[in-house]
């Protein structure tokens, strides 16, 4: 404790910068509240913008120049292969975080709203103790909890320097070998990043397939795209255990019942993250995570302590930055008084491959697993113009509906830009719109959004740049 | 599966405001162990759980008004229903085995209703169910404009919460299968968010408080709003709170007295002073022996009950849904305080059985519970007639709201010493202003009038007060 420091009083202390927590302050002080916002690092931004969206994001880009370089051979175009400098690299990728953080920093200190770096422990009802701040500690009136997740360490591993997701955005080194253990987004994500820097990356996963959430047809596609990169790729994989060699690492893979030895210079451990709801001081708010460590709420942002928020990561529900930036606000409008809900229809999943994958609403497996009779319509990339031109037919958009009132439920994508895409789709869902008024929509030509209107023409059973009778991808 | 329902809490409640759980949904609670804290009337009641069993669903949030019958958890009670060979059934979601849900659930739908998001918001600020509302937009999709013809449709719940309040009185104390208690937890935390309801004018819900085809039985809770505010932000700045808790109640009981009832006022005075210097004499001697502080208000309790039972008609309720008058043959006297969490009005239990001391000494006592939040449910309800003691705080007088379905209040002045004419000479003497509000559809300017005569009367000839029969 720093001597002579002083308790302050705040109407809502947030603990957290990141995508939830800084939202939530902004758009309490925006809606006069007096906020003070604590974090233990000493700039905002959190998990998402500074070790994990956005510096995934600038490298995906620049391995995705690279290999645009690469392929460009195919049009007609040659160029010298790509060489690639780490350190500028590096420089552009913390160029890029620093300067967003800065610009989270200037939109809260505009507003009013205090930062406080240091540790945040409740200690009663209404306060806070803060380690390493000059602040002793936070009187508060509502506390909002936005500490988001943490990378969940490899217990095989022990205390072997293997590499978490934000070890390997720091872009330590290029290694020969990289093993990469989970097949989950943040394990493709890096691992086609470090192939596309010249790695030989090997992706062991431990279920039978990518992405259960996402539909596997879908997800086919992406896998055989993103495979021609990876060196291996092994499913119904688990890591049996992980041993120190000369110059890296030897892990003891099992398959069905053969066991082979991977080599590796470096091993990244991509199995998963868990909610930051250690080390808070719930316990004195009388508030308890589930087994899992996740904090229970309402619709409003609730805990079941009066006074007491949380969104984000640390509740229950997919962990992504947007699902916590739109809680953020809910919470921060119902404090203020305002009939606010977090009653969103779809919350859409994105998958930085290459290409890429996104889906929104219900999905076909979900349809099948709930008996829930749906119309689907399917269109393949290779029939849309636009593709063509990119030289980029490695796609399929669907869109699911219901088959008697012909409301959207659901739209998948696999392609470039699927991420850009979805949005259309999401905004279908929360509208509550049908076919129909997917069908009506003038989509820009040529774009690969005209994909969705395709899929939704199909769906209606009315396409046009579909071979009559064929139906392709038209299921019911 | 057990259904526990918001019990009958008694005289004229037929909503509650869940406050807060003190189980989580999926836990595991014992039987009488306190299960919600819900806030009705003017009490926070903590309901206890009628057995034993895992809380399987929540019938709502913090917030959430929960109407009486209406379902406000199920619990898990293992074997219950079940032969005993099979205890490990795994607690499927199943129908309620005792009796349905007093409100019929929407019809089965799959999935969310389809809405825009600017329309749920909209139907979360009119305080409207999206599932109850008839979507007529493609793939039926309710707009803004279902949400305004199923409100103006709705405007009927108004009645039907006039005519529940009227038939009030007719519900004794009795509760449902679970006892209770009342906590001195605060009222709900305010940033709870509970949407406003429908709103029907005033004119709508007068016409239809004559309506003599309403339903007795059912109620509904809204707060009129004839009109949407100026946007108040735009001139200035301007902090909102919602409006809650004791605060809602009394607005609520306030626009239905204001509108409903045609209020006259009776203005009067009584000489004090020779009751004033018999409260002298005594006040000293009573609280060097511990007695309660004596004041002039159980001496005025002891005369308005003594006059109710001259003039019934100042003790009765008009039920305007059966077209009867209900005269009361007991005397429950309600003494307005203000506690922390607003006006709250605990009620003398059969004033006229008790002595001036007894009455100041039970005064005193609920006057303490109501500082100190610890009122309990049913010393809250209850009440034939009202007194309003604002004279301590100041002013000459004033013209009180009555406590509907009550039909009259008396609302007492500051007394003071005052030159008056006696025999032809101006003299000092300590005078207590007195003004009757009452429901002119009972009761005329003339029966006011000899109450109020009746009570100043009393008050001013002491000795017949304490020996009169």
């Amino acid at each position: 404790m720093v001597m002579g420091s002083l308790r302050q009083e705040a109407e809502i202390v947030v603990i957290g910068a990141g995508p939830g927590g800084y939202v939530a302050a902004i758009r309490a002080a925006d809606l006069g509240r007096e906020v003070v916002l604590v974090d233990e690092r000493p700039q905002p931004g959190g998990a998402c913008l500074l070790e994990g969206c956005i510096p995934s994001k600038a490298l995906i880009h620049a391995v995705e120049v690279a290999s645009l370089a690469r392929e460009a051979k195919r049009i007609g175009l040659d160029f010298a292969a790509p060489g690639v400098d780490l350190a500028r690299l590096r420089t552009f990728v913390s160029g890029v975080v620093s300067g967003l953080s800065s610009g989270v920093q200037t939109l809260l200190k505009k507003r009013g709203v205090e930062y406080v770096q240091g540790r945040a422990r409740f200690d009663g009802p209404h306060s806070l103790a803060i380690e390493g701040a000059a602040s002793a500690g936070i009187d508060f009136r509502h506390a909002i909890i936005a500490t988001g997740s943490r990378a969940r360490r490899l217990a095989l591993a022990g205390e072997l320097p293997v590499w978490g997701s934000a070890e390997a955005l720091a872009l330590p080194e290029v290694p020969h070998r990289l093993v990469v253990i989970g097949g989950g987004y943040i394990g493709l994500e890096l691992g086609l990043v470090y192939a596309g820097l010249g790695a030989e990356v090997t992706l062991v996963e431990f279920s039978p397939r990518f992405l259960p959430g996402a539909d596997p047809d879908l997800v086919e596609i992406m896998v055989r795209s993103a495979s021609k990169r990876l060196h291996r790729v092994l499913v119904d994989s688990r890591v049996a255990g992980v041993e120190r060699r000369a110059g890296g690492y030897a892990l003891r893979v099992e398959h069905g019942g053969a066991q082979e030895t991977l080599e590796a210079e470096q091993v990244l451990a991509a199995v998963g993250r868990d909610p930051a709801t250690a080390g808070l001081g719930l316990e004195s708010l009388g508030l308890a995570p589930d087994s899992r460590g996740f904090l229970h709420v309402d619709e409003m942002g609730r805990t079941r302590v009066p006074g007491i928020w949380a969104l984000g990561d640390v509740t229950p529900g997919p962990m992504l930055a947007h699902k916590a930036s739109r809680e953020a606000k809910v919470v921060a409008e119902a404090i203020s008084g305002h009939k606010s809900a977090f009653d969103n229809r779809a919350i859409p999943a994105v998958v930085y491959t290459d290409p890429e994958l996104a889906w929104a609403g219900l999905t076909e497996q979900e349809a099948r697993t709930q008996g829930r009779a749906v119309k689907v319509g399917a269109f393949p990339l290779r029939a849309l113009g636009r593709a063509r031109t990119l030289d980029r037919t490695d796609g399929l958009v669907k869109v699911l509906a219901d088959p008697s009132s012909g409301l959207v439920l659901g739209v998948g994508i696999v392609g470039p830009h699927a991420s850009e895409m979805i949005a259309e789709g999401v905004l279908a869902l929360e509208l509550g719109a049908t076919l129909e008024d997917l069908l009506v929509t003038i989509h820009p030509h040529p774009t690969l959004s005209e994909a969705i209107l395709e899929a939704a023409e199909v769906a209606a059973g009315q396409a046009v740049h579909v071979l009559p009778g064929a139906s392709q991808g038209a299921r019911a | 599966m057990y259904t526990l329902k918001l019990p009958d809490l008694g005289e004229g409640i037929h909503e509650g405001e869940i406050v807060q759980w003190h189980v989580g949904e999926g836990q595991q609670v014992e039987q009488d162990a306190p299960l919600v804290d819900v806030l009705t009337d003017k009490a926070t009641v903590t309901i206890p759980s009628p057995v034993k069993g895992r809380l399987v669903r929540l019938g709502g949030k913090p917030g959430d008004i929960v109407k009486v019958g209406q379902v406000l958890a199920e619990l898990d009670t293992g074997a219950a229903e079940q032969p005993a060979a099979q205890p490990a059934a795994p607690p499927a979601p199943r129908a309620s085995a005792t009796t349905p849900p007093a409100a019929a659930p929407a019809p089965a739908r799959t999935g969310p209703i389809p809405a825009a998001p600017a329309t749920r918001r909209l139907a979360r600020e009119l305080g409207l169910d999206l599932s109850q509302v008839q979507g007529t937009g493609p793939g039926g999709r309710v707009t803004p404009e279902d949400l305004e013809t199923f409100q103006s449709k709705e405007g009927r719940t108004g009645e039907e919460f006039l005519k529940g309040e009227a038939g009030g009185q007719e519900a004794g104390l009795a509760t449902g299968q679970a006892a209770q208690r009342v906590t001195a937890s605060g009222p709900a935390s305010p940033e709870s968010n509970r949407p406003a309801q429908s709103q029907p004018s005033p004119e709508q819900v007068l016409a239809a408080s004559s309506s003599p085809s309403m339903n007795p039985s059912s109620s509904g809770s809204f707060l009129f709003s004839p009109e949407l505010l100026p946007d108040y932000a735009q001139q200035g700045p301007v902090e909102k709170e919602p409006l809650r808790g004791v605060r809602r109640l009394t607005a609520r009981r306030m626009v239905t007295a204001a509108t409903l009832v045609p209020h006259v006022a009776h203005f009067d005075e009584a000489d004090v002073s020779s009751l004033e210097a018999l409260r002298q004499r005594h006040k000293a001697r009573l609280s060097a022996q511990g007695g309660p502080p004596l004041s002039l208000l159980p001496f005025v309790v002891q005369a308005v009950t003594r006059a109710l039972r001259a003039h019934p008609k100042l003790n009765a309720s008009v039920d305007l849904g059966r077209e009867e008058i209900v005269l009361k043959k007991f005397y429950h006297l309600g003494v307005a305080v203000a506690s922390p969490r607003g006006l709250v009005v605990p009620v003398i239990r059969d004033a006229e059985r008790r002595s001036p001391l007894e009455l100041a000494a039970e005064i005193d006592r609920l006057a303490r519970a109501a500082r100190e939040d610890k009122l309990e449910a049913q010393e809250l309800r209850g009440g034939t007639f009202t007194i309003t003691n604002i004279g301590p705080i100041g002013g000459l007088a004033a013209t009180p709201i009555v406590n509907y379905p009550e039909v009259a209040i008396l609302a007492l002045g500051r007394a003071q010493d005052r030159p008056v004419v006696r025999d032809g000479q101006v003299v000092v003497r300590r005078i207590l202003p007195l003004v009757l509000s009452f429901d002119h559809r009972l009761i005329d300017g003339a029966d006011a009038a000899r109450f109020v005569n009746a009570v100043v009367h009393m008050l001013e000839e002491p000795e017949q007060l304490l020996l009169g029969g």
